[in-house]
């Protein structure tokens, strides 16, 4: 049972490095993919009946971009939270079909969540430090776009992984 | 009657709700609140026990966007070579204009005594992190290594970086000066050696672009930029970069351009800090 919190632990702690050292240098108009993030909605939308699993991967995701971020310490692990508790309530009322974990779903609300914390980080980085971290243009669609592509490829790896189960 | 039970029970189990929703974002506040009390140290335990692995992260990262680099840009090397060549004959003529009047014999002097390194007390630092999004990046020299807020960060070849933001023990926040909240005051070196000043401002993404000229300054594409030290922040002629296009427009009271940056994230390992600039002043 523990197994899996150390090995979510071990596992957003590598992202989380790599992306501050290693995939910056892939970067596309600077934009990097964010796989915490990719990786903690992708929980969320799998593994939506484990509420205290989802609430450490909501600290512990959080925890770890925190460190790397030049943000108020403690900015994404209050967005993570907020995106859990919005997750729950929003992912019953979406239409039922006879897929289970149907692909239009997890865009839908990847793209929800990732918009909703890219508004709550700037509203802090702006409340905090008076700075404006990001300012509306196409490159915001580039960059939800390009993660999108990696959330996608994520979203297949744990269908299977459900339809093993 | 049941109706009202019902009811009854339903209002109750809204109130539990709604205090388990209280209680959540009081614990979350108080859990947020004691972590940024130890932030700074949190962060800076963090960065002293991964930085092997991260330095190895960051070597891997170097080597292999070069070689998808070079594969990619083959094509281009000879073009690329070609502009360069150009290039330096430019310089090489601009140097020879500036060695032909005493006046301008001065300020090269001006510009070697700048660039003397005994000037400027300096801490070499490596890059242990890197940002591309925000434009930040992290060096592992901190306040134990004599570093403080704002202090300029070069490289080896004089090329600004930017300023430190944020110091922690043995570590330190570095805010390009493609940040889109940096803002830096340059003088453009246009090809009759007359200054004309302009503001770099950051784009984010590592790019920059050159704002408030003056709609009669002529600006061409090719101009070198370099630190005016009017904002007091970094000393002057140390490099930023180059004008790419000119953005004229005759409804603007100012002309702007965009530039190519003569910092390269990819391909430096090394930078100094000018720990005493302020001092001189």
């Amino acid at each position: 049972m523990w197994v899996k919190y150390i090995i979510l632990t071990i596992l957003f702690f590598i992202l989380a490095l790599a992306q501050a050292s290693f995939f910056p240098y892939f970067n596309i108009l600077g934009i990097v993919p964010n796989f915490v993030f990719i990786l903690f909605i992708s929980l969320l939308f799998f593994c939506r009946q484990d509420k205290v699993f989802l609430i450490f991967t909501s600290i512990i995701a959080g925890f770890f971009l925190d460190v790397f971020s030049n943000l108020f310490f403690g900015s994404f692990i209050i967005s993570f939270f907020i995106i859990y508790i919005f997750a729950g309530r929003f992912l019953k009322n979406l239409i039922e079909t006879k897929e289970r974990f149907p692909f239009l779903h997890f865009a839908f609300f990847f793209i929800l969540a990732y918009a909703f914390n890219k508004l709550f980080l700037s509203i802090i980085n702006f409340v905090s430090y008076h700075q404006y971290s990001e300012s509306l243009s196409w490159i915001i669609l580039v960059e939800i776009a390009y993660n999108l592509l990696f959330a996608t490829i994520g979203f297949y790896v744990f269908k299977k992984l459900q339809n093993k189960k | 009657m049941n109706q009202f039970i019902n009811s009854k029970k339903s209002g109750g189990w809204q109130k539990i709700g709604l205090i388990k929703i209280i209680t959540g974002i009081i614990v979350l506040v108080l859990f947020v609140g004691i972590l940024n009390l130890f932030s700074a140290k949190i962060r800076n335990g963090f960065y002293s026990l991964t930085l092997p692995v991260q330095k190895v992260f960051l070597n891997a990262g170097s080597n292999t966007a070069s070689a998808f680099g070079s594969v990619f840009n083959f094509g281009n090397l000879q073009k690329e070579n070609e502009n360069l060549k150009n290039e330096n004959q430019k310089l090489l003529s601009q140097m020879a204009l500036l060695y032909d009047s005493s006046e301008q014999t001065q300020a090269v002097k001006d510009i070697l005594a700048c660039s003397q390194p005994e000037d400027f007390n300096l801490v070499l630092a490596n890059i242990t992190g890197f940002d591309s999004k925000e434009d930040f990046i992290l060096i592992d020299k901190g306040k134990d290594d004599g570093i403080s807020e704002n202090m300029a960060v070069v490289s080896q070849q004089k090329v600004l970086f930017g300023k430190i933001s944020k110091v922690y023990k043995s570590f330190s926040q570095v805010m390009l000066i493609s940040n889109k909240n940096s803002v830096l005051d340059v003088k453009i070196i246009d090809g009759n050696l007359v200054p004309i000043y302009g503001v770099i401002r950051g784009k984010g993404g590592l790019t920059l672009y050159l704002d408030l000229v003056p709609t009669d300054s002529e600006i061409n594409a090719g101009d070198i930029l370099t630190t005016s030290a009017l904002e007091g922040i970094f000393p002057k002629d140390l490099l930023v970069g180059k004008i790419k296009q000119k953005e004229k427009n005759d409804l603007k009271p100012f002309q702007t351009a965009t530039v190519e940056q003569f910092f390269d994230i990819k391909i430096t390992e090394k930078l100094f800090v000018i720990t005493d600039y302020m001092k001189i002043k």
